[in-house]
């Protein structure tokens, strides 16, 4: 294929032995093929960026990623093959914009000066091309002018902020029709009949027409471009000289090996671009575009980078057939990408197949820089490395001038490579404000480190509040759960990379100090609800507190569904007050008789039990013993209990009486899951006493039902026919069959406010009393927030006992009575009242609101 | 104002200064005369002497009064570790410490290379490792400024 490259020179390779002689551009201009490698490892840099690889030096390859791979890198090597066929100085232009271009738009210039210089490049070729057209008129090289507009008018586009996403169909004018009059010119010894030669420029005809639809509608033009990609493909497969040629053997036989496995891509890219039309930042876009731009363009690059590369640099080639390994390579990757990622979602194809395609470009790169550099002999090179060479006149002073300038030129390159490098990295990171220092700082204060999953979803982020302590270093497990693309970009700046739909990445929040917004930041996602909010939990709260989705920050509790991660809402009772579902029956309110002795042996299972908790909502409580409140303690001040606990369940858990005494680190022992631990001591004061779960996050474990109360009788306490027992507390729902919703126990929101866990238990099952029979109501606020005033409607209480001690005794000569037993909290009391007639007597708490969530139960009177 | 910092940094500049101008007085105008007026043995004797001469000194006296002077200035500066991942000056020196390293690579690869008969390669790491030094002194000029 040589001696036709150098036909085509013509007078300009005869000219060019004559320049050599000189200072000529040439040698200045061949700087720019390290400068388009360089722009195009930037490129590439980007495309990982974009593949969700988390990369230092934060430019903005990744967004310009098309544009440099298409026009920063190829573009300029194009432009420059052009300028050594055309031996005019300024045909030089069109590399050297471009190339600075590029390096301007990696750099961060403003993006008019990058995207103007790219278009005097295109513009320059195009003006190259119609100088070479004076020289010599033919087909292919009108063809290469017509790409050349697709090159001028996609950075026009661009300029005027024409989204990159939307000049695809030009972008792939370019480097299509460049690449396709290129097999043009080269199949003339194939003698193509005219027909075939009209039946192309029919099909550029085509491509062009649906190119300049797509500004008008972006689908239409690109279904349009589609249908000439297949024409193309097929008129190459049958026309291309590749058929014939890839029988016969070494650098040939490669080259026609790429040419093919090219044609294949195209056809596949065309089917994708015909059938899905316009797509944007998904994975049909992702399939369609590297079909194209990889599969086809680069696979064109391998194949002609042998012929093209020793006649622009007239360096003689050394063909090793290993240069089939990146090819391969390519190919392999690139099925593997659009196959396994793009059609059945694989993130770890997806990714794979990306870093592989990268890895087949830099190895195709070093390959093809050692068969310039190593060539064993001139018996050894291949004949169009000869051929390429035999344009000079004089072979000795070529081969003086190649032992000069090869090192020369190596040694620039390094020089070049590092002077990039580490420019980019001195110049990395944001610099504008080095006082407020961006970098977020790794360590916690406390080294403490808390996980969250985050969901993401078409339009939400799930859970929405997450509440950590402060000083935790936060990292979030983001996960885009959606069918589109979405990030989550935190006000401190921390931000993850655009997700596909199914990939995940860990973001370093940092150490959170303070509280902070976050979003996703594809437009319109935020003000469609795509936000979140990460708390510091109060002070108040800090010795555990955990995130509300805190699966790893609930340490020990493993078994619990991180209750506001759940991507379910929580359950909603459709009428508190409305009948409890069948089967139902209301915890034992009397007070159990004072068992025999002095030492009472009880045994209890910690389970985790579905219960009713209002009518229409089931949750997984937290029992004692299966109910809630826990079973209730009776005795005497000076009696031995001894509580022998077993943990069933897969979280540690323990109990703290409220009347047992020592340090809580020796007597509230820890029981871990499916451990017994048998808690004693002696009641010393009388009392109605809470006991509870105290293993943090306490307010989860308490909010979750782990509490009842333990009745220590004072001494000489009246006998009295009826005893009950009611504990107060609040129950949060969280998704139906769920735990609570530990943000509700924290924002002091319950769903009900409950006398013995169920809302108007005692309405629905009345408490039994007689007339003229004095009743004795012992009261424990479990909370785990809300105070009780505890009041029945229409019988006063003659006695009144809180915190150890009577407030109003019955007979008392000052002849009072009593309203309200008030109970905080953590605290408990009794009162005693006697119904003077029958009927029905509401009890109910005086905090009218909780009394409306459920903390109302009636008294029903007989004679 | 002269103080004893700024004579710390006048060493490390002007030793700077003796390596990059010799390196580029060699290679830029030296080389060139005496590959043309020179016989080839005659020249490749020089050329060694000279290089083993530059590398002797660059071992003993350049690099140890480089890396001292450089430590010294870096305290003075309140460097550590943590800070040289920072963006601005702290990235800068360390893009510049990592170039310091690659030039003393390369320009040790050099003498391994022009002893051994390499030329080309040779001359292709004696190129590199100058534009690199340049690239030291383009980093150490940023430095001043941020």
């Amino acid at each position: 294929m040589g001696p036709r490259r150098d036909d085509r020179r013509g007078e300009a390779a005869a000219g060019l032995a004559r320049l050599s002689h000189l200072p000529s551009p040439r040698r200045l201009g061949l700087l720019l093929l390290p400068a388009g490698v360089v722009v195009m490892l930037f490129g590439l840099w980007g495309g990982l960026a974009r593949l969700g690889y988390s990369l230092p030096a934060d430019t903005s390859s990744a967004d310009d990623h098309g544009i440099l791979m298409s026009l920063g890198f190829l573009g300029t090597m194009i432009a420059v093959e052009r300028a050594v066929a055309l031996r005019s100085a300024w045909a030089w232009g069109a590399p050297v914009a471009s190339a600075v271009g590029s390096i301007a738009l990696v750099f961060g210039a403003p993006a008019v000066l990058g995207k103007g210089l790219l278009l005097v490049g295109g513009a320059v070729l195009t003006v190259v091309y119609m100088a070479l057209h004076r020289v010599q008129r033919s087909t292919h090289n009108t063809l290469m002018g017509v790409a050349a507009v697709g090159w001028v008018v996609a950075t026009a586009l661009w300029l005027a902020n024409r989204d990159i996403a939307r000049l695809v169909p030009w972008l792939a004018a370019f480097l299509v029709i460049t690449i396709v009059a290129e097999r043009l010119e080269l199949s003339r010894l194939l003698q193509i009949s005219q027909a075939a030669r009209h039946a192309l420029v029919a099909i550029v005809g085509v491509f062009v027409v649906g190119a300049v639809v797509s500004i008008f509608s972006d689908d239409a033009g690109m279904r349009v471009s589609g249908g000439a990609l297949i024409a193309l493909a097929g008129w190459l497969l049958v026309c291309d000289l590749a058929r014939r040629t890839v029988r016969q053997r070494g650098l040939t036989r490669f080259m026609a090996v790429g040419l093919l496995a090219g044609y294949g891509w195209l056809a596949i890219g065309g089917v994708l671009w015909l059938g899905y039309g316009f797509h944007v930042d998904d994975a049909v876009y992702d399939a369609q575009l590297h079909a194209v731009f990889l599969g086809f363009v680069m696979s064109m690059v391998f194949a002609h980078a042998p012929v093209i590369a020793p006649s622009v640099l007239r360096r003689p080639f050394q063909y090793r057939p290993v240069l089939y390994l990146p090819l391969a390579l390519l190919h392999l990757s690139l099925v593997v990408r659009v196959l396994g990622g793009d059609a059945f979602s694989s993130d770890v194809a997806w990714r794979s197949g990306g870093i592989a395609n990268v890895i087949a470009l830099l190895a195709f790169i070093a390959g093809t820089a050692t068969s310039l550099l190593f060539v064993r002999s001139r018996a050894g090179t291949s004949s169009e490395a000869m051929a390429a060479r035999s344009g000079d006149s004089d072979g000795r002073a070529a081969r003086w001038r190649s032992r000069l300038t090869s090192p020369a030129a190596a040694g620039a390159v390094i020089g070049v490579v590092v002077l990039v490098a580490s420019i980019a990295f001195a110049n990395s990171g944001n610099t504008s404000q080095p006082s407020s220092s961006p970098v977020v700082p790794s360590v916690s204060a406390d080294g403490s480190t808390t996980g969250v999953a985050i969901s993401l979803r078409e339009m939400r982020i799930s859970p929405s509040t997450v509440t950590v302590k402060a000083g935790t270093r936060l990292l979030l497990h983001v996960a885009n759960d959606g069918s589109m693309r979405h990030d989550v970009r935190l006000s401190n700046g921390a931000h993850t990379p655009l997700l596909k739909p199914g990939q995940t990445v860990v973001l370093d929040a940092g150490v959170i100090t303070k509280s902070l917004d976050g979003w996703c930041t594809v437009p319109g996602h935020r003000a469609a609800g795509m936000t979140m909010k990460i708390v510091v939990a109060p002070a108040a709260a800090s010795t555990s507190a955990v995130g509300a989705a805190g699966a790893a920050g609930m340490a020990g509790m493993p078994g619990m569904a991180a209750p506001s991660a759940s991507d379910e809402p929580d359950a909603v009772s459709p009428d508190l007050a409305g009948s409890p579902p069948s089967g139902w029956r209301p915890f034992d309110a009397t007070l159990p008789p004072v068992g025999a002795g002095a030492v009472h042996d009880v045994t209890w299972h910690i389970k985790d039990v579905k219960l009713p908790v209002a009518p229409g909502v089931t949750q997984t409580m937290w029992t004692f013993d299966g109910t809630v409140p826990g079973p209730v303690l009776h005795g005497r001040v000076g009696d031995t209990f001894n509580v022998t606990v077993v943990n069933d369940t897969q979280m540690t858990h323990n109990l703290d009486f409220h009347a047992e005494e020592g340090p809580p680190a020796a007597v509230m022992t820890p029981i871990a899951p499916g451990a017994t631990h048998t808690y004693q001591f002696v009641a010393r004061y009388a009392g109605a006493w809470l006991y509870h779960c105290s293993v943090e996050p306490m307010l989860m474990h308490m909010g979750n039902g782990m509490y009842g109360a333990l009745i220590v009788d004072p001494p000489d306490l009246p006998v009295v026919s009826t005893q009950y027992v009611l504990v107060g507390s609040e129950l949060f729902f969280g998704p139906e069959g769920g735990v609570g919703d530990y943000a509700k126990m924290l924002a002091d929101k319950p769903d009900a406010v409950v006398f013995n866990g169920f809302p108007f238990a005692y309405q629905h099952a009345p408490l039994q009393a007689k007339v003229n029979q004095r009743v004795r109501v012992w009261f424990v606020d479990a909370g785990p927030t809300r105070a009780f005033a505890f009041h029945v409607v229409g019988a006063p209480f003659d006695s009144v006992y809180l915190d150890g001690a009577y407030t109003l005794r019955a007979g008392d000569a000052a002849m009072g009575g009593g309203q309200t037993l008030p109970v905080d909290p953590g605290d408990g009391g009794f009162v005693e009242l006697t119904f003077t007639q029958p009927g029905s007597y509401p009890f109910l708490t005086h905090a009218m609101a909780d009394a409306v969530m459920g903390a109302s139960g009636a008294f029903q009177v007989s004679s | 104002m002269v103080s004893w910092w700024s004579l710390l940094r006048f060493v490390h500049v002007l030793s700077a200064a003796v390596w990059v101008g010799g390196q580029l007085t060699l290679s830029a105008l030296l080389l060139p005369v005496l590959r043309r007026r020179l016989p080839a043995e005659l020249r490749a004797s020089l050329t060694s002497t000279i290089g083993r001469r530059f590398g002797l000194y660059t071992l003993a006296v350049f690099i140890p009064l480089q890396v001292g002077s450089g430590i010294g200035l870096a305290v003075e500066h309140g460097v550590s570790w943590n800070t040289l991942a920072q963006p601005g000056y702290g990235r800068t020196l360390s893009a510049k410490l990592a170039v310091f390293v690659a030039v003393m690579l390369l320009s040790g690869l050099h003498g391994w290379a022009h002893g051994t008969g390499r030329l080309a390669l040779a001359r292709a790491l004696a190129l590199g490792s100058l534009i690199g030094s340049c690239v030291i002194v383009l980093l150490a000029t940023a430095l001043v400024a941020s």
